[in-house]
């Protein structure tokens, strides 16, 4: 469904008293994976991993500086603006924050029937009201305007606006991360159905793991604009075998008091994520991994298969 | 162990424009020396309105009724003199986000310095060798270049640290934790917490631990209080409340807490959170309950405690004060 062949995305950045300096933030740096149909693909990593760029750049938001990307037979990074809005219906976004993703003046129905009659549909109510439903809401919440709707609402407006022409693959970048815990749980189910009746592709982007773990079939972690893990789901949550998959799983607080005193035996991560602009030579965790040695911090380790559908990028992993 | 904040029968109100938003309906709690005590509920529910109430910092258009037991003493009869020399020095507190807590414009030495000359009769080179002195203990290797930084030059991690060296630098006997690490990555998360835990044992402080996250709650804290629109529900102690919990909402929360370690089903409470304008009456959760019956909806739970040290606000277990 979508391929992505050694993508980047590099962005200048201008510095020194006249601005002529550049230097290039590599948020996304030589990136491959695929998508299947019907799956979601779960991307993780911390802040400044590149994870929300990868995302935005596979639907063309931002232009890939170099890299293919497929969606079915199509490589859409070559195709013209006209040929790409013809192609904008079948992929789709939604964002955090359903405050400021949805325009604070319109109502809820011309919301969602904004992107109807932007491709040509004369009447949208009928569509506008079916899309309510399909995302449990009702036709008294058409006259509404955003801000007389709580934050799980809007998240479902902003769902109904992105299934609104029929999408085939849509990008999730932390969709319930604004929201309380009792209704992030109603928007997963909800994701889930909507999956499941009309056959939808997800790439669904998030720090948080217990999440992923919920909705994800697979599953790429990131660190530093490289894609340093990637597996089926069970795979890397029950047998991790990058050392900084390892940490990032290790950290998550468990909801089980019970395993506390293990726990804390752990090795916490040192350190913090370095600047993406000056990333470390060689493998770019070696200054925060407890095994690193010599080579580490010479040679890049490249993405390997240790098992069947497992990728791992370390130079250590079959002993991990 | 001996109780070093009680709180009592505490309401709190807000005028506002639109109404008066009834924001804590009478809540009960009790922080024991030495202990962590998590306050945990969803947005809206009370928990932060209740730190700034223990450190009197609520707006003027509170109203509030009830008491607040500092060592024995009501903070709410305090003037605002003796308040000054409790904030900071006996009680202190740390934000979510350490970027709005610091000021921008000037180095973090001014800021510590400050400070601790406020609490301390110090002169400015021994407060200077006092913020050192706390910097590493907070786990920052290089004290003198973070001295010699604006908070803008540090990591989101590094300025939480810096704020926890501040909280502590006139030993309080309870340090307030208003979602600490909610800004900050799973990693950096971790560190903190560990730290909070460890920091605790050699000064042997209190926590009051305020965030939305069970999973924190589960690594941190002894005991754990739930609230729901401005009522506590249920306090526990941490592994009983998790193994045992006996609200219906405190049963709901558990449920839609997504585990990495499996997929779990989540079973999602219907409906949302109440408006505090006008909130159900009787118990504030009926209308999101299974079990509400007619009394539910009438008269408001008494907390109880319904096995020893654990008390629960719900009809179901006798809550009625009859």
């Amino acid at each position: 469904m979508i391929r992505v062949e050694h993508l980047k995305k590099y962005f200048p950045i201008k510095h020194g008293i006249i601005r002529k300096k550049t230097m290039w933030l590599k948020a996304v740096d030589d990136v491959s994976f695929e998508i299947q149909k019907g799956e979601t693909f779960g991307l993780v990593g911390e802040s400044g991993s590149g994870k929300s760029t990868l995302g935005r750049t596979i639907l063309r938001l931002y232009e890939p500086t170099s890299g293919k990307i497929y969606f079915g037979d199509v490589e859409i990074t070559s195709l013209t603006k006209a040929e790409l809005k013809k192609m904008r219906p079948k992929m789709q976004m939604i964002y955090q924050d359903p405050y400021s993703s949805l325009n604070p003046r319109l109502t809820v129905f011309d919301i969602i029937a904004e992107p109807l009659k932007e491709h040509g549909y004369k009447n949208p109510k009928e569509r506008v009201l079916e899309l309510l439903e399909a995302v449990g809401l009702s036709e008294e919440h058409a006259k509404k305007y955003p801000d007389e709707l709580s934050g799980g609402q809007c998240q479902r407006i902003a769902i109904a606006r992105a299934l609104a022409l029929n999408p085939e693959f849509i990008v999730l970048d932390e969709p319930t991360s604004a929201l309380d815990v009792s209704v992030q749980a109603q928007v997963l189910n909800l994701l889930e159905t909507l999956q499941k009746e009309l056959e939808l592709t997800y790439l669904f982007i998030s720090h948080d793991l217990g999440v992923v773990r919920y909705l994800a079939n697979r599953v790429g972690v990131m660190y530093l604009g490289k894609l340093v893990e990637m597996g089926n789901i069970d795979q890397v949550f029950e047998t991790p075998k990058h050392p900084y998959t390892k940490m990032l799983l290790d950290s998550i607080p468990i909801p089980d008091p019970k395993l506390r005193s293990l726990r804390l035996q752990k090795t916490v991560l040192r350190g913090e994520i370095p600047s993406p602009l000056n990333p470390p030579a060689g493998c770019r965790f070696n200054t925060r991994c407890p095994y690193a040695k010599e080579i580490c911090k010479k040679e890049e380790p490249q993405l390997v298969e240790v098992e069947k559908n497992h990728f791992v990028m370390c130079h250590f992993a079959e002993e991990m | 162990m001996n109780d070093l904040l009680k709180i009592e029968n505490l309401y709190i109100n807000f005028r506002t424009l639109w109404g008066v938003a009834k924001v804590l309906n009478g809540i009960n709690l009790t922080i024991k020396e030495g202990e962590i005590f998590g306050l945990v509920g969803e947005t809206g529910c009370g928990k932060s309105v209740t730190a700034s109430t223990i450190l009197r910092l609520l707006p003027s258009n509170a109203e509030v009724s009830g008491k607040v037991l500092f060592k024995g003493e009501n903070l709410l009869e305090k003037s605002e003199e003796e308040m000054r020399k409790i904030r900071g020095k006996e009680i202190s507190i740390i934000f979510q986000d350490p970027m709005t807590s610091l000021n921008p414009l000037f180095k973090i030495r001014d800021q510590m310095v400050d400070v601790i000359t406020l609490h301390n009769n110090l002169s400015k080179e021994e407060a200077e060798k006092r913020a050192k002195d706390l910097l590493e203990k907070v786990g920052l290797p290089d004290p003198e270049r973070v001295l010699n930084s604006y908070p803008h030059e540090l990591s989101g991690g590094m300025r939480q640290r810096v704020m926890i060296a501040m909280a502590l630098s006139s030993n309080p006997s309870l340090l307030i934790a208003d979602e600490p690490t909610t800004a900050l990555d799973v990693t950096i998360q971790k560190q903190i917490l560990k730290l909070i835990l460890e920091l605790k044992e050699t000064y042997g402080f209190s926590v009051l631990f305020i965030t939305h996250d069970l999973g924190v709650v589960a690594e941190l804290c002894d005991r754990v209080g739930v609230m729901y629109a401005g009522n506590i529900v249920e306090i526990a102690p941490t592994e009983e409340l998790f193994e045992n919990p006996l609200h219906p909402y405190t049963q709901g929360l558990l449920s839609v807490v997504p585990d990495p370690r499996y997929k779990k089903k989540l079973k999602p409470l219907r409906g949302s959170v109440p408006s505090l304008l006008n909130p159900p009456t009787g118990c504030r959760f009926h209308p999101r309950c299974d079990y509400a019956g007619d009394l539910c909806k009438k008269e408001k739970p008494e907390l109880i405690e319904y096995s020893p040290d654990h008390f629960v606000a719900c009809h179901l277990y006798g809550g009625n004060s009859e």
